[in-house]
């Protein structure tokens, strides 16, 4: 088994296109707001005009198609079962299809419709941030939205600082996977076969050497950690500081207030 | 100038079951610019003598100083560690960062050092390692030596005077080795104060002084060519294996063939041997 290949961690894209170029913390704060908006909307005009828009997104982000409809994958299932369950089993409005225990109505049609775009629409704008943003970007563009809970004493910059190492951890911590599977496999565990419990209990010496081995790690890093002086609690300085220009200031207004309208109105 | 004292320090590690130290009254100076080896077996105290250099450690009795400062006294922590820096033997568990420039970024970022004065030493550091090519890169995508690089790298954003290496070259292969090597040797030459924890006998020779430790008390001290002058007996005692050299050595004497003492490298050997004929 190797899956290194198969979990890509940071999607980020490379294209250098204007959706790149836009301030990361405009990006996070559309998305939040268009995710929200998603969610009021009831009407299938609305739901094409906020697809209209995500669409002119990302074909001036220039990022093939194919990595959009890849992120759909994982959520396959539950988009066609979620789709199916509202295409049946709502019972209100005019009857259109009545065959065994399946009732088709207007209603259902429609219900269905709106569960296939809202999950749709929601995947693809947040691909859309993930794909444009580095995860430094992505990890800084949350520690500001996040900064007024500093107010409150929630560590904001550490549950950043923490968000950072995980990213940086989890290739290292496939590649030692890996090589403990394969280790596993040259003493003739066989990872494919048996039943349920069999692959568990195959599982338990993959499991136990990888924390043994993460623990080790984190004394480690914390040690080095200190040797730069990284201390908890205090204030750290960037090396990238995030400054709005003015055509994200242009994009902000526009987008909001496009997707609030259409919020509004439909 | 001394650059670092230790004075009758001892130390036990708080954990430790028995009343074994790791370290027990060692005493000695580091001069500016020095280039110090430590050699020893495992849980010889070469690691804790590393760390009481940078403050990660405190001494149980006695006292760590550094140019002066009393590691001991808490404000002198910071300072001290800014002036030491500490390079660990696997780079994968040192590197905090998700791209190398970010990573040299890291303590300067952890002083508050303000953004442009970072990018401008980012910059400059980037520029005198030849780090440009992997710039942007995640460190999961460099080799083993460009990681210990890397790491060299962000220490010396933080312009330290004195760089501790613990055994930074045991988990590489040969030609990541060499890199390695080169550039300590090139600090070196610009004055910076090295200690360099080793357990390979061709690198003691980079070094101006050698101290082999042995159950936490300093065994031998003196340069690293004397350690070359050891039987194989006495360097198996320190724990410390025979280079390909003083074996060739031993089995010439063996074979009725005077060798002088002193002699440290192939081409010494090679003309000692030449003039005998």
């Amino acid at each position: 088994m190797q899956f290194k290949k198969s979990i890509a961690i940071g999607q980020y894209i490379p294209t250098g296109s204007f959706v790149h170029k836009l301030d990361v913390r405009f990006k996070m704060i559309f998305l939040i707001v268009f995710i929200v908006c998603i969610f009021f909307i009831h009407s299938i005009y609305g739901y094409l005009l906020f697809l209209g828009l995500l669409v002119l997104c990302i074909l001036v982000s220039k990022i093939p198609l194919k990595y959009f409809l890849s992120a759909l994958k994982p959520i396959i299932f539950l988009l066609t079962f979620t789709t199916i369950l509202q295409l049946f089993f709502t019972s209100t409005g005019e009857l259109l299809l009545d065959w065994w225990i399946f009732k088709v109505t207007i209603d259902g049609v429609y219900e269905a419709v709106f569960i296939f775009l809202r999950l749709i629409l929601l995947v693809f704008a947040s691909s859309t941030l993930t794909f444009t943003s580095t995860p430094m970007e992505l990890t800084s563009s949350l520690e500001f939205i996040l900064g007024p809970l500093k107010r409150v004493g929630f560590p904001v910059s550490e549950v950043s600082m923490m968000i950072t190492i995980a990213l940086r951890f989890v290739p290292t911590i496939m590649e030692e996977t890996d090589r403990l599977m394969k280790a596993q496999s040259a003493r003739g565990i066989d990872f494919d076969k048996g039943n349920l419990f069999q692959r568990i209990a195959n599982l338990i010496p993959i499991i136990v050497p990888l924390f043994i081995s993460a623990l080790r790690r984190a004394d480690e890093l914390a040690i080095a950690m200190e040797a730069r002086s990284f201390q908890v609690g205090v204030k750290r300085t960037h090396i990238h500081v995030l400054v709005f220009k003015k055509h994200d200031y242009i994009f902000i207004v526009t987008s909001l207030l496009f997707v609030i309208l259409v919020c509004i109105y439909f | 100038m001394k650059f670092i004292r230790f004075n009758h320090v001892s130390f036990q590690y708080p954990e430790a079951l028995d009343e074994i130290f790791a370290l027990r009254d060692i005493s000695f100076d580091i001069e500016q610019g020095e280039f110090l080896a430590i050699a020893g077996a495992n849980s010889s105290g070469k690691t804790t003598l590393g760390r009481l250099c940078d403050a990660l450690l405190l001494p149980t009795e006695g006292t760590v100083l550094v140019e002066g400062l009393d590691t001991k006294k808490e404000e002198n922590v910071y300072p001290v560690r800014q002036k030491v820096g500490m390079i660990f033997q696997n780079p994968d568990n040192q590197i905090v960062s998700t791209t190398v420039e970010e990573e040299i970024a890291f303590g300067l970022e952890n002083l508050q050092v303000p953004s442009i004065e970072i990018n401008r030493r980012v910059n400059e550091i980037i520029h005198d390692m030849q780090l440009e090519e992997i710039r942007e890169r995640p460190p999961h995508l460099l080799s083993g030596g460009q990681k210990q690089l890397l790491c060299i790298a962000s220490v010396l954003a933080m312009k330290p005077a004195c760089i501790v290496f613990d055994e930074p070259t045991s988990l590489l292969d040969p030609l990541n080795r060499k890199i390695v090597l080169s550039q300590i040797k090139k600090l070196h030459k610009q004055g910076m104060t090295i200690i360099y924890i080793t357990h390979l006998m061709e690198e003691l020779l980079l070094a101006t002084r050698l101290f082999i430790l042995k159950k936490g008390n300093i065994v031998f001290e003196g340069t690293p060519r004397e350690a070359f002058n050891f039987s194989e007996e006495t360097l198996y005692n320190y724990h410390l294996y025979p280079p390909k050299l003083i074996q060739i050595i031993e089995t010439l004497k063996m074979s009725g063939i005077e060798i002088p003492k002193g002699i440290i490298n192939t081409s010494e050997l090679v003309n000692y041997l030449c003039q005998l004929k």
